[in-house]
């Protein structure tokens, strides 16, 4: 029981700090989430590892969640099988100790952003910040497109979809839905 | 559940009750697949909901983008501070993150018991391209919204090329290009004579 413990405390401790060093989004953390969980720790292996990150990309939310299934498997598969209130606790500590310490940061950042909202200042770095979001959201999307579009049937995809977004008020959901759907069915 | 009608306001007047916001950001977690969730966040929020504007929610991106953490969890944080304030971003990150977290915790209790991924691979193609297809969309919106005279152009391409060809982080990207670009958005002393001749 201590031990399940001293890995709680593990989870905490490196979560957290991984938290406040995610610069540039949660992908930052990966090479370092890896060396520790694989390498130092053994809580699971690199072919389970890479799986986890496929699983935490494709699934909802953040892919930083990758951290609620080291979580899970540190903690609830320590005997012959699995524990789920061991699993919960871990996979709780896993989630809180990612996202709390770098929301604090940014919660205060947030607070004097709205605090000064209007100032002359404010006003310059907001119009400074716009064509710079713009060059960072096209570095994104190259990324994302990179990865995306596999063939010809993913880039028309992907182009529907854009015309569909830019000059429909369709909900994105549905699109994913029908996308899904037809991949399901061509692709395979 | 998003076709809710809603009047467009120039600036974001609207009153959000915690409620509205907690059912949206549950909404948000519960079908957030595939990546590129800044530009679903944006999609719903400032184009579905119209509870923002782009002007006042790109600077919100750029926050959580220098800032540590991941980046959906970062916009959907100031978005509810912006909306309903402190309590509003305990409430509205809950359900951000309590639906996948969910999930995530089933996969992963199906993954390491039996081993094996689920067979989605074909139907998550489909899904990452529209989410590549978001994403392009939120860069056109962004587009408009943002390059109003040359030097934005510059100040894009540059941030655009320091990341893509020069290989820098995002932060280390915004480091450089933000002083530069706050340098020539300074704010200017005006002086009455030219106060005159602007507005006549």
């Amino acid at each position: 029981m201590t031990s399940l413990v001293s890995i709680y405390l593990t989870l905490a401790k490196l979560f957290s700090s991984l938290s406040l060093s995610a610069f540039g989004g949660g992908n930052t953390i990966l090479p370092t989430l890896e060396q520790v969980a694989v390498g130092k720790y053994h809580w699971l292996t690199s072919e389970q590892f890479v799986d986890c990150f496929s699983l935490s990309k494709a699934g909802p939310g953040p892919t930083t969640l990758i951290v609620e299934l080291i979580g899970i498997k540190a903690t609830g598969f320590l005997g012959n099988h699995f524990v789920v209130h061991a699993a919960i606790v871990g996979a709780i500590i896993s989630i809180f100790a990612i996202f709390i310490p770098s929301s604090i940061v940014l919660l205060v950042a947030a607070h004097f952003w709205e605090k000064w909202r209007g100032a002359p200042w404010q006003v310059a770095i907001e119009k400074a910040l716009m064509p710079i979001t713009c060059g960072l959201i096209l570095a994104a999307t190259y990324t994302v497109a990179k990865t995306a579009i596999a063939d010809w049937i993913t880039g028309v995809m992907a182009f529907i979809a854009l015309m569909l977004l830019l000059y429909t008020k369709l909900n994105p959901v549905l699109i994913m839905v029908i996308a899904g759907v037809v991949s399901w069915l061509v692709i395979k | 559940m998003e076709k809710e009608i809603s009047v467009p306001t120039t600036l974001s007047e609207k009153k959000v009750s915690l409620r509205q916001l907690a059912k949206t950001f549950l909404f948000i977690g519960a079908t957030s697949f595939g990546g590129g969730l800044t530009a679903y966040v944006r999609r719903i929020i400032v184009e579905n909901k119209k509870w923002m504007t782009n002007a006042e929610f790109f600077p919100g991106l750029a926050l959580s983008q220098a800032l540590p953490g991941a980046n959906v969890v970062g916009i959907s944080l100031y978005i509810a501070n912006h909306l309903c304030g402190p309590r509003g971003v305990v409430v509205g990150l809950s359900c951000l993150i309590a639906p996948p977290a969910i999930f995530t915790f089933l996969v992963g209790y199906l993954y390491f018991t039996f081993g094996a991924l689920p067979a989605m691979e074909s139907i998550l193609k489909g899904v990452a391209a529209v989410a590549c297809g978001l994403m392009a969309s939120m860069f056109v919106e962004s587009a408009r919204e943002s390059l109003k005279n040359k030097i934005d152009i510059v100040i894009f391409l540059a941030t655009f090329f320091l990341i893509k060809k020069g290989h820098l982080s995002i932060p280390y990207a915004i480091l450089i290009m933000a002083p530069l670009a706050i340098w020539y958005y300074r704010p200017r002393q005006v002086t009455a004579d030219q106060e005159g001749i602007d507005k006549p």
